[in-house]
């Protein structure tokens, strides 16, 4: 016969109860409140004992709960190290096999991967090199500036000066604590037969100082080797013209080069990849008041104060707004040149950081540059989306396969491990191809972008790499769990 | 494990357990405490202490096999183990010490 309601034990409660005790413990505890509550019920009626009941269930709860959590707190930490990673080590083994029986598949998405990973970081790397990175072996590029001429409502587009202005912003300006100037030329190597042209700047004795460049060789210009009206015929030449031209002898120190009207000694080899703080890359840098007949400007280069012919550098002083040292320097400019039409009234300077103004000069390359960046985004996001259809339509086959294993027992957690591990394996070979990609595209078309003034770093480092996986491995663990998981057949599927 | 260790109601358990002898349940636990202390302990509290001094081995779980008859079922019985025997005797000590020349109602 059934027993009536009343005979049993309110029935949430002991749900309840049944609910929150751990399974080991479950059946003694019902157990013994169902004797309790028997009794109970015996010695003081259905009603009391059911209120009773339920009481004890209310005051249970707590301690139940307070074990139950210690009790998995200490079985978590129960898991050995080993059996965890003979679990991952069975998952990876599994996973192996997965994608080994399917090696179109496996290789596609590898495939889609590199190409989509290693492009996209070679792209980010040129666009990181043209755009982003300072130039090489300079200090602190961030405390250098280029004094440019011009007006807040017109714009601040002269960007060369001259020399009377240089001496009067390096000798009584405020705001810098090293200035130098430059200009870019071309040089007459040699004569009759052999003669070639090179590029070359002409720089200020302070130059490289300011830069704060070692020299690969030798050294760099003295101040008492710039003066005016001749300095010493002395020349710095580039990590690309020594090996082109010395083969990187150390001979090369002292040896004589005929540049234009004059023979000049070379003293010091610049390091390699240094190419000024834009990508000119000179072969030679002559001190600016040694190279003679080759002066734009004429023999009054160093006292004609109309015109402008070269640019200025300089590293601010720690503490001094920008604002402030270009106005001083605007105020020297104009006692050194007042003839001039950029120190006109309304004229001000600008103290423009070189990352800033080297991004500029940069003009129409920049854009193009940012458009090949955004483009290979855009094909790195069809690589995902490839890469997630396919994922996908492996999902929906697998349907039957994730069908049996939660027959046999298996939890949801350990398949979404297994997913998980599978993706990290695959992710890991995208990306580990996608690695060789990057480096061997990378060089051929820093190669052609840049020749050999390349960097001798690293093609691809780990910052160019990182942003160029980050979003697909984020993608593709997104993916593989998803088509598995969409509709996990029951167990009775 | 030393007696300090032990809680108010661990160390009823335990007194409960060694007046019970060797036929101490969950159920005749509490019972045992409430008859002696008046103190209706639920038996959720009985369980996780019971669960916390086997955990810290001073009492140990016996399952004892289901009686050949209607309803019938295994039941777990409770016994105390080496330690649990050391350190109630140190707690009962420790506790007639500390109650040694207390008059109630004298302060």
């Amino acid at each position: 016969m059934k027993p009536s309601r009343l005979e049993t034990p309110p029935s949430f409660a002991s749900w309840l109860l049944r609910a929150v005790t751990p399974e080991d413990d479950r059946d003694d505890v019902l157990d013994e409140l169902t004797d309790e509550y028997v009794r109970e019920r015996l010695a003081r009626g259905d009603a009391a004992a059911r209120s009773w009941y339920r009481q004890q269930v209310l005051r249970s709860l707590f301690p139940i709960l307070l074990r139950r959590f210690t009790l998995t707190s200490r079985s978590r930490y129960r898991v050995s190290m080993r059996h965890r990673l003979e679990a991952v080590l069975y998952d990876l083994s599994y996973a192996l096999r997965q994608l080994r029986r399917m090696p179109a598949f496996t290789a596609t998405v590898v495939a889609t991967f590199a190409l989509g990973i290693g492009m996209n970081a070679t792209m980010f790397g040129i666009v990181d090199e043209m755009l982003l990175r300072p130039p090489a072996h300079v200090r602190a590029p961030d405390e250098i500036i280029t004094l440019k001429a011009g007006s807040a409502a017109r714009g601040f587009r002269q960007v060369t000066l001259n020399y009377p202005t240089f001496v009067a912003v390096r000798d009584k300006a405020s705001g810098f604590s090293q200035v130098a100037a430059t200009d870019d030329i071309n040089v007459p190597l040699d004569r009759g037969d052999r003669a070639t042209t090179l590029s070359g700047t002409l720089v200020t004795a302070g130059y490289f100082d300011l830069l704060g460049v070692k020299p690969e060789r030798g050294r760099f210009i003295r101040a008492d080797e710039d003066v005016v009206p001749l300095g010493a015929a002395v020349v710095v030449i580039s990590h690309r013209f020594w090996m082109n031209h010395f083969a990187g002898a150390d001979s090369a120190i002292g040896s004589k080069l005929q540049l234009g009207d004059r023979v000049f000694t070379v003293v010091g080899v610049a390091p390699q990849g240094f190419t000024s703080l834009d990508f000119a890359a000179p072969d030679v840098w002559i001190p600016m008041s040694s190279a003679g007949a080759m002066h734009f400007m004429g023999r009054d280069w160093a006292t004609q104060a109309t015109g402008t012919w070269l640019r200025i550098y300089a590293r601010m002083k720690p503490n001094v707004p920008p604002d402030r040292a270009a106005d001083d320097a605007m105020r020297v400019a104009r006692e050194a040149a007042p003839a001039a039409f950029f120190t006109r009234p309304g004229s001000e300077f600008l103290a423009q950081p070189v990352m800033v103004a080297r991004a500029e000069a940069q003009g129409a390359s920049r854009r193009v540059t940012l458009l090949l960046g955004v483009m290979s985004l855009v094909v790195l996001l069809i690589a995902c989306s490839n890469v997630a259809n396919l994922l996908l339509a492996r999902g929906l086959r697998r349907q039957r396969e994730i069908a049996v294993r939660l027959a046999l027992g298996v939890g949801r957690a350990r398949l979404i491990g297994q997913s998980i591990v599978e993706s990290v394996v695959l992710s890991t070979l995208g990306g580990v191809a996608a690695l060789l990609v990057a480096t061997w595209a990378g060089a051929l078309v820093r190669a052609a972008i840049f020749g050999d003034i390349a960097r001798p770093d690293a093609v691809i480092d780990p910052r160019v790499l990182g942003l160029a996986d980050e979003s697909p491995r984020r993608r593709e663990d997104d993916c593989v769990g998803q088509p598995r998981h969409r509709r996990t057949p029951r167990t009775d599927a | 494990m030393t007696s300090g260790d032990l809680g108010e109601l661990e160390l009823f358990t335990l007194l409960a357990v060694h007046h019970l002898g060797g036929d101490a349940t969950g159920l005749s636990i509490r019972d045992e405490i409430r008859r002696r202390t008046g103190r209706a302990v639920s038996v959720g509290s009985g369980y996780a202490t019971l669960g916390r001094l086997t955990d810290k081995g001073l009492l140990r779980v016996r399952i004892e096999p289901a009686r050949p008859q209607q309803g019938g079922r295994a039941r777990k019985r409770v016994q105390f183990t080496a330690a649990g025997v050391r350190v109630l005797g140190e707690s009962v000590q420790s506790l007639n010490k500390m109650l040694d020349g207390i008059v109630l109602g004298s302060r």
